[in-house]
């Protein structure tokens, strides 16, 4: 043991010129942090212009004046229906863009890790089809009124949950869950929900309801309101904050059990915390904006080809860049079409997606392939 | 660090693969276990690297049981290099090597320099330091082989178990990754298929046939023509060079 300590003090007097990572951690701060601080600021400059854009001209000057007189609470004498357009629809639908879409890509990196497969997303175990299946059931049933206008949410929270909770149930039974046998519990589940979600469709005989249904599972951000707001963002930056706390195990879990017991840590126990988390953060989201589909899938692929693999480092920039992204595409949905607010999920594949395909064709990123 | 399997049965799917197998792996010894395919020298070593569980009888650490310790404290001590490691995600070769350090760490501690300095070392003695940016996917069979090697070397533990380690290497490599496994000093148990490479750098051989030892000692004694003929099938020849006091075992064609 002694020749060792011996031969790694020379070495690390030898790497010390060389060694990037090192000379950054002695200055205090690794590239990733510099890129969150740049990409906060970001964002919050992003909502400062994203505000003044929407289908009624409002002029810059008035938006700032309405949102300082809320902030320090002084009077003005700007009209409310001005005051509500700022105030009660814009703002909100662009702090709530931020945390769903951050949200979503770190859920989407998480199970990614935990199912060890990177076509996973965050509504891969489960959460899609137990949402809709909810939704089905309030929008053309009418379970969950009780809860009052958001009851729709409120009910695909819970069939999401549920569903969630069945995936990890139902892959635990007869041995250990592992990933492939999460993904075809998951995959068995989002069968049955959809099922059950058909069969209502097909005997309900509604076309408003099922319209209904179509547009919420589509997603959008025009419900946002303050109230929800403050819940969301406890929840799911909590959850994100858990997520960066744990990168070493979302590493290993990239590596697989057998290794990951070799280097001390035994999976099964993480994956489950993970995905409850995960379960909790996206009904939540799904809750707030119905379905948002593949921003989920794509942002932790971009992050993956521009920082790596290391969660250490995808965490944080996945979550602030998600946010980004999703706040220009819901500026993007409601300005593009004159008079009409494309449903941002559309917008997000149409546009996302050859963006994507540019990329993967252009950097030569293997998704763990050979290249 | 000694290392003590105490009849060790295992079974896989109904089918026991190891019969109540012992063996024992002295301090600083450097133990070979070799055999036929399926004669049970991975499921044994699985088994002290804990991913199988026995059917009956223990595996020891020193004087402790080897179930009684936490993942986390026996892989501070067993460093592990297996066969197949193919990942589906890019990490870094020092992500990978890097990942080494995790035993050591508490869930929220951070990599410090010591860390970084322990990888970086373990990547030189594998003679892999130019390649630490690289990816790991996009190394070939025996590179990935010997970054995985780094991974338990930054272990830093007193325990190396070896699963074939010198598959998918160059001579050179195959050499290479012997003696430094043997320079470390720390108590190895590795599975080998080159029994040549097990005559010369083991202390102690291990023969398996079917889940059982059939022969154990020190390598002139275990790798005799008549042992090796009979438990791999073959006719086998031993040379001693004289020059060299080396000790090769060459294998005769059955045709001609």
């Amino acid at each position: 043991m002694e020749e060792i300590r011996e031969y790694s003090c020379e070495r690390r007097e030898k790497f010390k010129i060389v060694d990037i990572p090192h000379k950054m951690q002695r200055m205090g701060m690794p590239v990733h942090v510099g890129i969150s601080i740049l990409l906060l600021l970001m964002v919050l400059l992003s909502i400062v212009i994203a505000v003044t854009i929407g289908s009624t001209y409002i002029d810059a000057d008035v938006v700032y004046e309405v949102i300082m007189a809320e902030i320090l609470h002084k009077t003005t004498e700007i009209s409310t229906a001005i005051h509500d357009v700022v105030w009660h629809i814009r703002l909100p639908r662009l702090v709530l863009a931020v945390v769903v879409g951050g949200g979503l890509s770190v859920c989407g990196i998480v199970m990614q890790a935990v199912v060890q497969n990177p076509l996973a997303d965050p509504y891969i175990l489960g959460v899609s089809s137990g949402a809709s299946f909810g939704a089905t059931l309030a929008i053309l049933l009418g379970v969950g009124l009780a809860f009052g206008s958001g009851y729709v949410g409120v009910i695909a929270f819970g069939g999401a949950f549920i569903a969630s909770l069945l995936v990890m149930v139902i892959a635990n039974v007869g041995g250990r869950a592992n990933s492939v046998k999460l993904l075809l519990s998951g995959t068995a589940i989002n069968a049955v929900f959809s099922a059950f979600s058909s069969f209502l469709v097909f005997f309900a005989n509604d076309r408003e309801g099922i319209k209904n249904i179509t547009f919420w599972l589509m997603g959008s951000l025009a419900g946002a309101k303050w109230s929800d707001i403050v819940v969301i963002y406890v929840v799911v930056l909590s959850g994100v904050f858990f997520f960066l706390s744990q990168y070493r195990t979302l590493n290993m879990m990239l590596v697989g059990d057998e290794t990951s017991i070799t280097l001390g840590t035994d999976l099964h126990k993480y994956r489950h915390i993970y995905m409850m988390v995960v379960a909790l953060m996206i009904g939540f989201i799904v809750y707030a904006s119905g379905m948002i589909g593949f921003i989920g899938l794509i942002i932790p692929h971009f992050m993956r080809i521009l920082f790596g693999t290391d969660h250490k480092k995808l965490i944080l920039v996945s979550f602030l860049i998600g946010g980004l992204f999703l706040i220009w595409a819901d500026v993007l949905s409601r300005i593009i079409i004159p008079h009409t607010e494309l449903p941002i999920g559309i917008l997000i594949s149409m546009v996302g997606a050859p963006c994507f395909i540019y990329l993967l064709v252009r950097k030569s990123y293997g998704f763990g392939g050979r290249n | 660090m000694q290392i003590t399997c105490d009849r060790l049965t295992i079974e896989l799917g109904h089918t026991e693969i190891v019969r109540d197998l012992s063996l024992k792996a002295a301090p600083g010894a450097f133990i070979g276990v070799i055999g036929p395919n399926g004669s049970g020298k991975s499921t044994l070593l699985k088994c002290i690297y804990r991913v199988l569980k026995a059917k009956s009888g223990c595996v020891y650490l020193n004087e402790e049981e080897l179930e009684s310790l936490t993942y986390k404290e026996s892989a501070q001590q067993l460093g592990v290099v297996t066969q197949h490691n193919y990942y589906n995600f890019d990490f870094k070769v020092s992500e990978v090597v890097l990942m080494g350090r995790a035993p050591h760490k508490k869930q929220m501690e951070r990599d410090n320099t010591e860390d970084y300095a322990i990888v970086y070392d373990a990547l030189g003695k594998v003679d892999m330091y130019d390649f630490k940016d690289r990816v790991f996917s996009t190394l070939s069979g025996g590179e990935q082989q010997r970054i995985i090697l780094a991974r338990a070397l930054a272990q830093r533990t007193k325990c190396l178990i070896l699963d074939e380690p010198t598959n998918h290497l160059d001579i050179k490599h195959q050499l290479q990754i012997m003696e430094l496994s043997k320079k470390l000093g720390v108590t190895v148990v590795a599975a080998l298929h080159d029994l040549n490479i097990a005559a010369t750098y083991c202390d102690y051989l291990y023969m398996l046939k079917e889940g059982q030892v059939v022969a154990e000692g020190l390598p002139r004694k275990v790798l005799t023509e008549e042992i090796i003929g009979s438990v791999y099938d073959i006719r086998a020849k031993i040379i001693e060079d004289v020059e060299t006091s080396m000790y090769h075992i060459a294998y005769l064609p059955n045709i001609g």
